[in-house]
C-alpha cells in the first residue's frame, strides 16, 4: 500500500511540474537609457564601416579566434540607410550585433571623436537566453585614423550609389571594450584584433559565386532572438548577421492571401488564445484578429514583406511554396512589384520597384525619358531588379507540376524565376535558375558541378553542424548553403570555403 | 516531455495496480486439526457513473483584453465511469466538455495602402476530453488526476466570415470533490476541476478551471 501511495504521489508531482509554456518570447538585453548610442550620431556614410572594419579577427574572450567582423547596411532610402556591425563566431554559434555611433569625448581634457559599437551578444547553441548565454557588449574602435575615417566621412547621398569610394584606411582596426552577462553593464574585457581580410566570394568575372543562405530569416523563432522567423525584421537581422539570400515559407489563407509562415499555428511560434490549427484554416482578417507571432508580430502578407525586403535589403528571396496553390498568386505579386517590366514601366498607376541607386545601364527597353518612371519606387541601393530577386521554390513534384501548368497557361509573371529542390531535370527542363537539394542526400558532387557549369546556382538546405558545413564546403563547393546559424557558416567559409569558379544565377529571361 | 512520459507511466502503473488482485490476507497461523477455516471477509466493490455540471473558463494565459468588448466562460459537463475496489485508488475514465472562453472585440484590419478598417470579431473555444487516470477517496473527499486526449475547438467570426477549427492534443485533468450527501446508491456534492492542455515537447499552453455539482451512482455494487 505504501509503495502505491508513493506512486500516486509521484504521478501527481509529475503532473504538477509539467512546465507551462510561455507563448511570448524573451527580448535581447538593452543598455539602460540607450547607452552611449543615445548621445552619438550614426556614421555619415553607412558603407564606410565596411571598408574600415570588415575582416577576420581574434578575440580575447567570449568569441574565440578567427571570428568574422561583418558590417552591413539596411533600411530604406526614404527613411535612412543604417549600418550594423556584427561579430560572427563558430564557438557556441556566437554572434554579437552592434550599432555604431560617433561622439565627441571630452572627459580626458581635449575633445576627441570616438566610434563606439553597442549592442548584445548571444550564444545560439542554447535556445534559452540566460545571463550565461547573452549579454551586453560595448566596443570602442581604434586607432584614431580609423575612427576619423568613419566618423568624418562625407555624408552619403543616394545619388552616389552604395559604397564608400575612398580607399581602405591604412591602419587596421582594433576593437576594445567589454561584454557582460544579461542586462548587467559589460564587465568582462574583450579585445578584437585584426588577423586578415575576408576571402573574396567572387568568381573570375567579379560576380559573387558563394552566398550564405538564411533559413526563414536571421534566427529561428525557437532560438529566442527577439524576432520571429519569416518576418520583415528577421530579414534585417539576416542581413546584419551576414545572410546573402533568404528562404521564406509561403502559405495561402482560406481567402487566398499568400502569407509568410512555416508550419502549424502551434504555441511555440504563435500566440493568441484562439490561435490554433493551420494558416489555411483562416481568412487573413481572422489571422490578424486572433494570432500574433511569438514576438508580437502579425503574420505578414507576401505582398507587404516582399516589398519590405526589396526596399530594405539586397537579399534575393527564395520563396518556398508550401502548397501548390501559392505559385500563381505569388508570381502575380512579384509581377506587380517589378516596376521595370514592359507592362509596368509606363503605367503610372503601378507603384512597383525599380533600380534608382544606381539606375540600370542601359535603361530597360521602352523606358520613359525620366528615371525613375512616374509612380515607381526605389529598390535598396545596389539591388538587382525584382525579377532576379524573387525566386519561387518548388519543393516537390506536385508544386513542380503546378508551376509548369501555370507557366504553360501564361499565368506567371514575365521573367519569373524558379528553384527546384528535388530533381536536376526540373532545373534544366522548366528551366529554373537554381537547384537546392536537401543536404541529407549527400554532396552529389558531379551533379553540382554539371549544373554549375551550365550557369545554375546550386545550394543545400539546411545545414547547422560545423563538421557537416565543412564537409560540404570542401567536397562540393556549392554556391550557397541554407543555415539557421549565419555566423557559423560565415566563419566556416572563411576557414575552409572556396568560391566556385562558375558564375551562378542565370540572369536572362528563362 | 520528461514530465509527460513520467506522468503517463506512473498513472498507468497506478491504474493497473488498482485493477489487479486484492492484496493477499495474512496467512493465519497453522490451525489446529479439525478446526473450521472461515473465509476472509471480501472487500466491497462498485462500478460507478458520475456526472458533473458547472461553470468554467480560461485561467492561463490571460486573454489579451485590448479592444475586447466582452468575454466570459461557459457551462461545462462531464461523465465519468470508475471502478472502486479494495485498492485505495480507483481507475476512472472521464469524458468532458470543457468551456475555455468566448469573447468579442474590435479589430483593426490593416491593409497597406488603404485606410485601416475596424471590424468586429467574436470567438469562442472549448475542448472535448477523454481522460484516464486514478482517483483517491478519503472518506467523503475525492481527488482524481489523469491524462488524456483533448480536441481543442475554436470558432471565430471576423467580418462576417466564420470558421471552426479542431485541433487534437494532449491534456491533464485534476479534480477535487466533496461528496457530502450519500443517499445510497447515490452521492451528491461539489467539485472543482482543472484542465491543462499540453503541447508535446513544449509544455502546457492553456489551463481552464471549472466549479459545479457532481453526482455519483453505483450502478453495480457488491457489498
Amino acid at each position: 500500500m505504501n509503495s502505491d501511495r508513493r506512486l500516486l504521489a509521484l504521478a501527481l508531482a509529475a503532473l504538477s511540474t509539467s512546465a507551462c509554456l510561455d507563448r511570448t518570447a524573451p527580448k535581447p538585453p538593452t543598455f539602460q537609457a540607450g547607452g552611449l548610442l543615445a548621445r552619438s550620431t550614426p556614421p555619415p556614410n553607412p558603407w564606410s564601416l565596411q571598408n574600415a572594419l570588415e575582416g577576420v579577427y581574434s578575440t580575447t574572450s567570449r568569441f574565440g579566434t578567427n571570428v568574422v567582423v561583418h558590417a552591413s547596411q539596411w533600411g530604406a532610402v526614404e527613411t535612412g540607410i543604417q549600418a550594423s556591425v556584427s561579430i560572427l563566431a563558430a564557438d557556441h554559434f556566437a554572434y554579437a550585433l552592434m550599432q555604431p555611433g560617433c561622439f565627441v569625448d571630452d572627459s580626458g581634457g581635449a575633445p576627441v571623436t570616438r566610434l563606439v559599437l553597442e549592442g548584445y551578444w548571444r550564444y545560439l547553441d542554447t535556445p534559452d537566453p540566460t545571463p550565461t548565454t547573452t549579454g551586453l557588449i560595448r566596443l570602442f574602435v581604434q586607432p584614431q585614423t580609423v575612427v576619423d575615417y568613419v566618423c568624418n566621412a562625407q555624408a552619403w547621398v543616394a545619388a552616389a550609389g552604395p559604397g564608400d569610394s575612398r580607399g581602405l584606411p591604412v591602419e587596421k582596426a582594433t576593437l576594445t571594450g567589454a561584454s557582460g552577462a544579461g542586462e548587467n553593464e559589460p564587465g568582462l574585457p574583450v579585445s578584437v584584433t585584426w588577423l586578415r581580410s575576408r576571402k573574396s566570394r567572387n568568381g573570375p568575372d567579379g560576380t559573387p559565386t558563394f552566398l550564405v543562405g538564411t533559413h526563414h530569416g536571421g534566427c529561428q523563432t525557437t532560438d529566442n532572438c527577439g524576432i520571429s522567423e519569416n518576418t520583415p525584421l528577421s530579414a534585417v537581422l539576416a542581413t546584419q548577421l551576414g545572410g546573402d539570400y533568404m528562404e521564406i515559407d509561403i502559405r495561402l489563407t482560406s481567402d487566398g492571401v499568400p502569407v509568410f509562415f512555416h508550419l502549424g499555428l502551434n504555441p511555440g511560434v504563435a500566440q493568441g488564445v484562439y490561435c490554433t490549427g493551420k494558416v489555411e484554416d483562416y481568412t487573413y482578417a481572422q489571422l490578424l484578429a486572433n494570432c500574433r507571432l511569438r514576438n508580437g508580430e502579425v503574420i505578414p502578407r507576401v505582398e507587404d514583406m516582399a516589398d519590405f525586403i526589396l526596399t530594405h535589403t539586397k537579399m534575393p528571396m527564395y520563396l518556398d511554396s508550401k502548397t501548390s496553390d501559392v505559385v500563381v498568386p505569388v508570381s502575380q505579386i512579384l509581377g506587380k512589384l517589378n516596376g521595370e517590366s514592359p507592362e509596368n514601366i509606363n503605367d503610372p498607376d503601378n507603384h512597383g520597384l525599380v533600380r534608382c541607386y544606381p539606375p540600370p545601364d542601359p535603361l530597360p527597353p521602352g523606358s520613359p525619358p525620366q528615371w525613375p518612371p512616374a509612380g515607381k519606387r526605389c529598390l535598396f541601393p545596389g539591388s538587382s531588379p525584382v525579377w532576379q530577386r524573387g525566386v519561387i521554390g518548388l519543393p516537390n513534384s506536385d508544386i513542380v507540376d503546378a508551376y509548369k501548368q501555370a507557366l504553360a497557361a501564361g499565368q506567371l509573371a514575365p521573367s519569373q524565376h524558379c528553384l527546384a529542390e528535388e530533381n536536376t531535370s526540373d532545373v534544366t527542363g522548366i528551366p529554373c535558375v537554381a537547384w537546392m537539394p536537401r543536404y541529407t542526400r549527400g554532396p552529389m558532387t558531379s551533379e553540382v558541378l554539371s549544373l554549375q557549369q551550365q550557369g545554375y546556382f546550386v545550394g543545400y538546405w539546411t545545414i547547422n553542424d560545423p563538421a557537416t558545413i565543412d564537409a560540404f564546403l570542401t567536397t562540393a563547393k556549392p554556391n550557397g548553403i541554407l543555415t539557421n546559424y549565419l555566423g557559423l557558416l560565415n566563419q566556416r567559409f572563411e576557414e575552409v570555403g572556396t568560391p566556385p569558379p562558375y558564375t551562378p544565377y542565370r540572369t536572362t529571361t528563362p | 516531455m520528461r514530465h509527460l512520459v513520467l506522468a503517463v507511466a506512473l498513472v498507468a502503473a497506478s491504474a493497473a495496480r488498482a485493477e489487479g488482485a486484492p492484496p493477499e490476507a495474512p496467512r493465519p497461523a497453522a490451525a489446529p486439526a479439525g478446526a473450521e477455516l472461515k473465509p476472509a471477509p471480501s472487500e466491497p466493490e462498485a462500478w460507478e457513473l458520475d456526472a458533473f455540471v458547472g461553470y468554467g473558463q480560461l485561467g492561463y494565459p490571460a486573454l489579451d483584453m485590448a479592444d475586447v468588448t466582452w468575454s466570459n466562460g461557459g457551462p461545462g459537463f462531464a461523465l465519468t465511469v470508475a471502478y472502486r475496489g479494495p485498492h485505495f485508488t480507483h481507475p476512472f475514465l472521464d469524458l468532458s466538455y470543457v468551456p475555455i472562453v468566448s469573447s468579442g472585440k474590435y479589430v483593426n484590419v490593416y491593409v497597406p495602402g488603404t485606410p485601416v478598417q475596424t471590424t468586429s470579431a467574436s470567438n469562442s473555444s472549448y475542448a472535448l476530453g477523454l481522460v484516464l487516470g486514478p482517483g483517491w477517496d478519503l472518506d467523503w473527499f475525492r481527488i482524481r488526476a489523469g491524462l488524456g486526449l483533448f480536441a481543442y475547438n475554436v470558432k471565430t467570426t471576423v467580418s462576417g466570415a466564420t470558421n471552426s477549427i479542431s485541433q487534437p492534443g494532449l491534456g491533464f485533468l485534476v479534480t477535487a470533490s466533496a461528496l457530502v450527501w450519500h443517499p445510497e446508491p447515490f452521492a451528491l456534492g461539489v467539485e472543482g476541476r482543472v484542465v491543462a492542455l499540453e503541447m508535446p515537447t513544449g509544455g502546457i499552453y492553456q489551463v481552464m478551471w471549472e466549479v459545479g455539482l457532481t453526482g455519483r451512482w453505483d450502478f453495480v455494487h457488491r457489498p
